[in-house]
């Protein structure tokens, strides 16, 4: 960084800071040299037997390269000359695989802690697995109670919704629906309503404890309630799992699209520069 | 197509319960998700996993979707096309066409593994599966848009103009987008703004000096033709004019570029020096001192051109270049015009009237020298426009408005002549009463009394000499009485004391430019002038005072700022 400074006001102040003096073409071969070294991560990664630097070591120096001494190289090169051209795409190109770059390295920072803390000691198959095993408690349960409620508790478990699409992903919405019996005007119609955070469904179970006339049914329905209590909340965890891993994989899926474009760029830029020399 | 679907629970190889449906459509959707036509649960089974498509003569062609498998023969398919009752697992059921009972197209039997019911992991897997965005196709499509964008296009229209005008016509990419930066103004011209290749006319080859020269063949060149670093100088035009700069910069204004080769001592070429105004420069110094910056020792003393009066004028041309030093024994000048400053702006004993109410006041250098549009030279000085306001050349106090006309001397004569024998013949022909002749600073009483012409003659003789030994044209000229004649040296003033440099008296005319706030006489020494000899243009240490480049807050110069690397009366860039 400061010897790329250094080169850059080694200019002459009469000269206008240009990618075509000697600096320039210096720092812009920095610059197409690192981005290089830089994009070689993605190869170097999969290089499971390469023992050249740990990948610790790679990723670290990916980081600093990248996201200080790049910058400054690539801005120093182009000396704060900018227009609709290929040659500020190529940059625009860079800024953004360099801006993704350092959001990834925030969410490697501030995501992980708060994954194991949202996992809780439980791995996802175990949370599954639990899941699972709650559900088929409140089938059995709500087997034995009565009709519309088996039918609601049927519905909720039907209805639950953990990830959904790309949005209902990064934000961790929930978007479980349940089958309700309709009151008022739909008396006597089922209803699907949301059912976002098993609230639904868990109102309309204890709305259901003072009316009960079977023998056990409150006692089924305190039950239902827990089995839905910690359904939401499992239910909620797994959301935020999928939200973070997401959150830590979205960078990427940006990054790399950017950086093959970026190179694409590069090219583009250095065979136009010579081609109209 | 009616097909017969015939759906078999079966707990091991009991039947639990079967179940028929009729489906008029030509393609049936198996898989796990909603809204297919046949839902299977059990791992390994896709939520839209498989179409199935009767075919002629009872057969069954399966396709598979989204990676899915189907297993016919042990063997694990993406695609099969079962023959009638021949089995295909889907899961862990089972599948195969049979025989269509009356009035349907096909049949489909499926036995399903009644205790067969997806994990939750497996019922989950699109929901828990990240959706994360198609990673290698962007990559790839953005990289195509770049090349295609970037490259392609304008390529396509740089090789072939129909396309070329096809991608313009449509608003498409052109090489206009591999400009790195506006085109200086100078060069906003048709055919050039508009066409890269105007410049750039062969790919991966630098812009040649002959596609410069093409337009700019006016220029001079920086060489004398038979210079020897002619060869050896390898500047092309590129090098001190960029294009493509934001802000422009046509004109690089490094020192840099001068002192490469002009911080040693050069050999002055003999005859290489470009005239001046048409005049040969007879005499320089035979060294160029280095020059390594503007400051008083990086740079050497200026070199004044003045004119000296050529030893042989035989061969035409009367005056000769000097390039001397500002101070020494040959320094001064040789207009041959007598001229005192010191006493013309000595207000005691020069003063002049704006009007006839107006008060006396001193000289003032504008007075005299106006300076020309340019910036840099004055006007020239002649008699009649400079000095005839004050130096009347009037010889009769009688009749004031007559004067001499300022010309070579066989002119005077002749006008004095003419004026002398007509006052000759007047003054006979009156006679008697002879009237009042009076004849400047002659006794009136001089009568002709001979011949009028023979008179005037003498008369006009006694004037000449009294013009050319006391007052008149020996006031500002050095004259010499000849065989015939009186002669005048020939006046030659010089306008350009440094034709190799460029100066702008504008900016310098500000009375704050100097911080005693003189303007002319702040560098010009004219009042301590008494002969026109004097060379009075400033020297360097006048101007590092405010221009020196190593010294804080001075406007420092480049080269570029006095000196120009085409340099005027040199040969044409286009002829050399």
């Amino acid at each position: 960084m400061a010897a790329s400074a250094g080169i850059y006001l080694s200019q002459d102040p009469a000269l206008p800071p240009n990618g075509g003096s000697w600096q320039g073409y210096t720092l812009g071969g920095l610059g197409l040299a690192l981005i290089l070294w830089l994009a070689w991560l993605g190869i170097r990664k999969r290089q499971y037997r390469n023992n050249r630097g740990t990948l610790e070591g790679w990723a670290s120096a990916h980081v600093y390269l990248g996201g200080i001494a790049l910058p400054v190289a690539a801005t120093l090169h182009g000396g704060f000359q900018f227009g609709l051209n290929v040659h500020t795409l190529a940059y625009a190109l860079m800024a953004g695989v360099i801006l993704s770059g350092l959001y990834g390295l925030y969410t490697y920072l501030r995501f992980p802690p708060l994954l194991v803390r949202n996992r809780g000691d439980q791995s996802m198959d175990e949370r599954l697995a639990e899941l699972d095993r709650i559900d088929k408690e409140a089938l059995e349960t709500a087997s034995r109670c009565d009709e519309s409620v088996h039918t609601a508790v049927h519905s909720a478990l039907d209805r639950t919704a953990v990830g959904g699409g790309f949005r209902d992903q990064l934000f961790a919405r929930d978007r479980s629906r349940v089958l309700l019996p309709g009151t008022g005007k739909r008396e006597g119609r089922n209803v699907l309503v949301a059912n976002r955070g098993q609230r639904a469904v868990v109102d309309y179970l204890a709305q259901r404890i003072p009316d009960t006339s079977k023998h056990g049914e409150a006692e089924r329905l305190r039950e239902l309630l827990y089995v839905f209590g910690r359904r939401a909340e499992l239910l909620q965890r797994l959301r935020r799992e999928i939200s973070l891993q997401l959150r830590m994989k979205l960078w990427l899926a940006i990054h790399v699209p950017l950086t093959v474009a970026l190179l694409a760029a590069l090219t583009v830029h250095v065979v136009t520069v010579f081609f109209y020399w | 197509m009616l097909i017969l679907l015939r759906q078999i629970r079966m707990r091991g190889e009991r039947i639990v319960d079967q179940r028929d449906l009729e489906l008029d459509t030509a393609a049936l959707r198996v898989g796990s998700g909603k809204g297919q036509d046949l839902q299977l649960f059990g791992d390994g089974i896709g939520a839209e996993h498989a179409v199935l498509r009767p075919q002629a003569g009872g057969r069954l062609r399966i396709d598979t979707r989204g990676g899915g498998r189907i297993r016919v023969d042990g063997q694990d398919v993406a695609r099969a096309e079962l023959a009638p009752d021949e089995w295909a697992r889907i899961g862990p059921h089972r599948l195969a066409p049979v025989a269509a009972p009356p009035g349907f197209d096909a049949a489909v039997e499926v036995r399903i593994d009644a205790d067969a019911a997806q994990s939750i992991k497996d019922r989950l897997r699109s929901e828990l599966t990240l959706k994360l965005p198609r990673v290698r196709r962007h990559a790839y499509g953005l990289a195509l848009l770049v090349l295609l964008v970037g490259l392609a296009f304008p390529m396509a229209g740089y090789f072939d103009d129909r396309a070329d005008a096809t991608i313009e016509r449509f608003g498409g990419p052109t090489d206009d987008l591999w400009s790195s930066g506006p085109l200086a103004s100078a060069h906003h011209v048709p055919g050039i703004a508009d066409d890269c290749n105007a410049c750039h006319v062969e790919p991966f080859k630098r812009v040649s000096d002959e596609t410069c020269i093409g337009c700019h063949e006016r220029t001079t060149v920086h060489f004398a033709p038979v210079h020897p670093l002619t060869e050896e100088f390898d500047g092309a035009c590129r090098d001190c004019h960029r294009e493509h700069n934001e802000p422009s910069n046509l004109i690089v204004r490094d020192k840099g570029q001068c002192t490469d080769c002009h911080a040693r001592a050069m050999r002055r070429l003999a005859d290489a020096a470009p005239a001046v105004d048409g005049m040969p420069v007879a005499r320089a110094p035979d060294e160029m001192r280095p020059v390594t910056a503007f400051t008083a020792g990086g740079h050497p003393d200026f070199l004044a051109s003045v004119l000296r009066p050529a030893d042989d004028p035989a061969d035409g041309e009367r005056w000769r270049v000097h390039r001397q030093p500002l101070d020494g024994a040959d320094a001064h000048e040789s207009s041959r015009l007598k001229f005192p400053h010191d006493i013309h702006l000595d207000a005691d004993k020069v003063s002049l009237a704006d009007g006839p109410s107006s008060v006396d006041r001193a000289l003032a250098c504008d007075d005299c020298h106006s300076l020309e549009k340019e910036g840099e030279h004055f006007r020239a000085i002649t008699m009649e426009d400079t000095c005839a306001g004050c130096h009347s050349l009037a010889f009769d106090d009688a009749q004031p408005d007559r004067q001499l006309p300022h010309g070579e001397p066989a002119t005077l004569r002749t006008h004095l002549e003419e004026y002398y024998v007509r006052q000759a013949a007047i003054q006979r022909r009156a006679e008697p009463p002879r009237p009042a002749r009076r004849v400047p600073d002659e006794p009136i009483t001089r009568r002709c009394e001979g011949e009028p012409l023979d008179c005037g003659r003498e008369w006009a003789d006694a004037e000449m000499d009294k013009l050319f030994t006391k007052a008149g044209c020996v006031s500002c000229h050095e004259v010499e009485r000849g065989e015939d004649e009186w002669t005048v040296a020939p006046v030659k003033l010089v306008r350009d004391w440094f034709p190799a440099a460029r100066f702008d008296h504008r900016p310098h005319l500000n009375p704050g430019a100097r911080a005693d706030g003189e303007t002319c006489l702040g560098c010009h020494e004219a009042t301590a002038s008494s002969h026109s000899e004097d060379i009075l243009m400033p020297g360097i240490d006048n101007c590092v005072t405010c221009h020196a480049e190593d010294r804080p807050r001075s406007v420092a110069l480049q080269c570029v700022d006095c000196h120009s690397f085409h340099r005027p009366g040199m040969a044409l860039m286009g002829e050399h």
